[in-house]
C-alpha cells in the first residue's frame, strides 16, 4: 500500500520533471498589456477625448497641464492630451498596416523562393540583397520622396523596406523543411506546389514568422514616427506623434509638455512592442524545447 | 582567401550596379522632372523654355541613355551637378561625409568600448540585478527614437542646465575642445542608439562562450577568472560583435538623418533630406548611391575582418 503510494508520488514527480508547466514569460504579459492598451485607445480613443484634436482654444495657448487641459496645450491652444490620444489610431494603424504589407509579401516571396529554388531563388535573393543595401530609413525616405509625402505612401514605404528582410527569414525557414520527409512525401503523392507551400510548409514555420513580425512591428513604429518627424509622413494638422514633436520643437523650452507628451507615447508604445517580441520569442523557444 | 576576396569584389560591383538601377528607377517615378522644378519659379515661362531646359539638362533623352550615361559618369567619378545648389555634387558629398563621420566615428568607438564592458559584466552574472539593470537600459535605448532622445537632451542640457549648445554648427580651425563641446550631445544620442544592440550581442555571445569546455579547462587549470574572461573568452565572444559593428555603420548612416535633423547639423543625412525637399534629383540620386555604397563596403570589410579574425572559417 505504502509502496504503491510511494511509486505514485515518484511517478508524479517524474512526470512533473519531464513536463514542466509552460510558464508564459512576464515580458509577454507586460508587453501584451501595453500593446493591448494602445490598441484599445486606437479604437475607442477618439470617442473619449475631452476635446476634438483640432479645436483651437486661443485663450489658453501653451497652457501648462491643468484640470482643463490635462497635458497642457500647444501654440494654438489645442489640447495635447486629446491630440496624443487621437494620434494613437494613426500611429498604430500606419505601423500595423506597413508591417502586414511587408510580412505578407515577404512571406510569399520567401516561401516561393525557398521552395522552388534554382535560378528563380538566385535572382530573387540578389534582388533582396540590393534592397537591403540601403539603411531602412533612407530607403523609406527615397520611396516617399518618389511617391509623395502622405500617410499612405509612408505605409507603402514601410512595406517595401520590410519585404526583403522578411523574405530572407522565411526563405531560410523554408529551406530547413525543403528536404524533410513529410514534404518529400507530399511531392511523391503528386501534390501541387501551392498545396505543399501553404499546407505542408507554412503551418510548420509559424514561430519564426511570428517572432519576425514582432521585430518588424517595433521597427515599423520607429519608421512611422521618424518619417512624420522628417515631414515625410502624415501632414499637418494630423495629430501624429512624430509630427507633433517636429512642429512644436520651437516651444520646447517655454512649454516642454508639447514635446514630452507625444515622446512618452512613442517610447511606451515601442517598449511595449519590444517586450511583446522578446516575450514571444522566449515563449516559443520554451514551447519548442518542451515539445522536443 | 584571394579567391574569396575576388569573388566578393565582383559581387560588390554587381550589387552596386543593381543599387544604381534601383535608385534610378525609384527617382524616375518622381512626379514632374527637374525642368518643371526649376521653371516653377518663372510662372509665365515661354513655350520653348521648358523644352530647351530639358534638352540642356539631357532630360529629353530616352531613359536607358540617361541611366547608362549616369552610370558611366559615376564610374568615372563624376556625380553630376546639383540643381538646387548649382554646384558639382562630388565636393559637397565629400564635405558632408566628413561632417557625418565626425559624429559617427566617436559614437561608434564609444559604443563599442562601452558595449564590451557592459556586455561582459552582464554575461558574468546572468539574471543578476546588474544584468537586469543593463537589460532595462539597453531595452530603453532601442525603444527611444533618436529625435526623441535628442529633444530630451536639448531640453535637459541646453535649456535647463545650459551646459551645451542646442544646435551643432562647426567651423574649421576651432580646437578639439570646442568640437567636443559642440558635438557632445549628438554623439551621445548616436551612442545610445547603437549601444543597445551591441551590448545585447556581446552579452549573449559571451554567455555562450563561457559555457564552452575550453573556458572551463582554463579555469580548472587555475588561471584567474579575470584573465580567462578578458583574454580567452572575450576574443571568441567578440566575433559576432564584429558583424554587428558593420551593421551599425550602415545603421548610423541612416540614423544620422534624425540626429542631424534634431541638432541642425550639416551632415550627409540632412543633405539627403534637403535634396528630397528641393526635388533635386541629381543630388538625391548621388547621395543615396553614396550612402548605399558605403553600407556595402562596410559589410564587405566586416565579412573580411570576420574571416581574418576567425581561422575556423574558410569560405569556398
Amino acid at each position: 500500500m505504502s509502496e504503491t503510494a510511494a511509486v505514485n508520488v515518484g511517478q508524479a514527480a517524474a512526470s512533473r520533471v519531464v513536463k514542466p508547466p509552460r510558464l508564459v514569460p512576464k515580458s509577454l504579459i507586460v508587453g501584451g498589456a501595453i500593446v493591448g492598451m494602445f490598441l484599445a485607445l486606437a479604437v475607442i480613443g477618439p470617442y473619449i477625448t475631452p476635446y476634438p484634436f483640432d479645436k483651437f482654444h486661443f485663450g489658453s495657448r501653451l497652457a501648462p497641464p491643468s484640470a482643463d487641459f490635462w497635458w497642457g496645450t500647444d501654440r494654438y491652444g489645442r489640447d495635447i492630451f486629446s491630440r496624443v490620444i487621437h494620434g494613437t489610431s494613426l500611429t498604430v494603424f500606419m505601423a500595423g498596416t506597413g508591417t502586414i504589407i511587408g510580412v505578407s509579401f515577404g512571406l510569399l516571396i520567401g516561401l516561393f523562393s525557398g521552395y522552388v529554388g534554382g535560378w528563380i531563388d538566385e535572382i530573387l535573393m540578389r534582388l533582396t540583397d540590393i534592397a537591403m543595401s540601403f539603411p531602412g530609413l533612407l530607403l523609406a525616405m527615397l520611396v516617399v520622396a518618389a511617391l509623395g509625402s502622405n500617410e499612405i505612401n509612408a505605409v507603402l514605404s514601410i512595406g517595401i523596406v520590410f519585404t526583403p528582410k522578411v523574405a530572407r527569414v522565411v526563405r531560410s525557414a523554408t529551406l530547413g523543411l525543403r528536404h524533410i520527409q513529410f514534404v518529400e512525401a507530399a511531392e511523391v503523392r503528386g501534390e501541387t506546389n501551392s498545396f505543399i507551400i501553404f499546407r505542408e510548409i507554412l503551418p510548420n514555420i509559424w514561430p519564426p514568422i511570428i517572432v519576425e513580425t514582432c521585430i518588424r512591428l517595433s521597427y515599423a513604429v520607429l519608421l512611422v514616427v521618424a518619417l512624420s518627424y522628417l515631414g515625410l509622413g502624415a501632414q499637418p494638422p494630423a495629430p501624429d506623434w512624430g509630427l507633433m514633436i517636429a512642429k512644436e520643437r520651437a516651444f520646447l523650452v517655454t512649454g516642454p509638455w508639447v514635446v514630452l507628451a507625444p515622446a512618452a507615447a512613442i517610447v511606451s508604445l515601442i517598449i511595449g512592442v519590444n517586450l511583446l517580441g522578446d516575450g514571444m520569442r522566449e515563449w516559443l523557444a520554451a514551447r519548442k524545447t518542451a515539445d522536443e | 582567401m584571394l579567391k574569396y576576396l575576388i569573388r566578393r569584389m565582383v559581387l560588390l560591383a554587381m550589387t552596386l550596379v543593381g543599387i544604381s538601377a534601383m535608385i534610378f528607377l525609384i527617382v524616375q517615378i518622381l512626379p514632374g522632372d527637374a525642368a518643371d522644378q526649376i521653371l516653377e519659379a518663372w510662372v509665365e515661362s515661354e513655350g520653348g523654355a521648358h523644352d530647351q531646359l530639358r534638352a540642356q539638362l539631357g532630360l529629353d533623352r530616352p531613359w536607358y541613355e540617361q541611366y547608362f550615361g549616369w552610370l558611366w559618369d559615376i564610374m568615372h567619378g563624376d556625380l553630376g551637378r546639383s540643381f538646387a545648389m548649382d554646384a558639382p555634387i562630388a565636393p559637397i558629398l565629400v564635405e558632408r561625409l566628413g561632417f557625418s563621420l565626425r559624429l559617427a566615428i566617436p559614437a561608434l568607438l564609444i559604443s563599442v568600448m562601452l558595449s564590451i564592458v557592459l556586455g561582459v559584466i552582464a554575461a558574468i552574472r546572468p539574471n543578476s540585478f546588474v544584468d537586469n539593470a543593463i537589460t532595462v537600459i539597453t531595452l530603453t535605448g532601442v525603444s527611444v527614437p533618436a529625435f526623441v532622445s535628442g529633444s530630451l537632451f536639448i531640453l535637459i542640457f541646453a535649456a535647463w542646465l545650459q551646459w551645451l549648445p542646442s544646435t551643432s554648427s562647426l567651423s574649421e580651425g576651432e580646437g578639439f575642445f570646442h568640437w567636443a563641446y559642440v558635438l557632445a550631445m549628438p554623439v551621445a544620442v548616436l551612442t545610445l542608439e547603437s549601444l543597445a544592440h551591441l551590448t545585447r550581442i556581446t552579452r549573449s555571445s559571451m554567455i555562450e562562450v563561457l559555457k564552452t569546455p575550453y573556458v572551463r579547462t582554463a579555469r580548472l587549470k587555475g588561471l584567474p577568472k579575470r584573465l580567462v574572461i578578458y583574454k580567452h573568452a572575450l576574443r571568441n565572444a567578440m566575433l559576432p560583435t564584429v558583424t554587428v559593428i558593420a551593421f551599425n555603420i550602415g545603421w548610423m548612416l541612416g540614423g544620422v538623418v534624425l540626429v542631424e535633423q534634431v541638432f541642425s547639423y550639416p551632415g550627409l543625412g540632412s543633405l539627403v533630406l534637403f535634396s528630397i525637399e528641393q526635388r533635386d534629383t541629381p543630388l538625391l540620386q548621388a547621395s543615396m548611391f553614396f550612402v548605399a555604397a558605403g553600407y556595402c563596403v562596410a559589410n564587405l570589410l566586416a565579412d573580411v575582418g570576420y574571416v581574418l579574425l576567425d581561422p575556423r572559417i574558410r569560405y569556398s
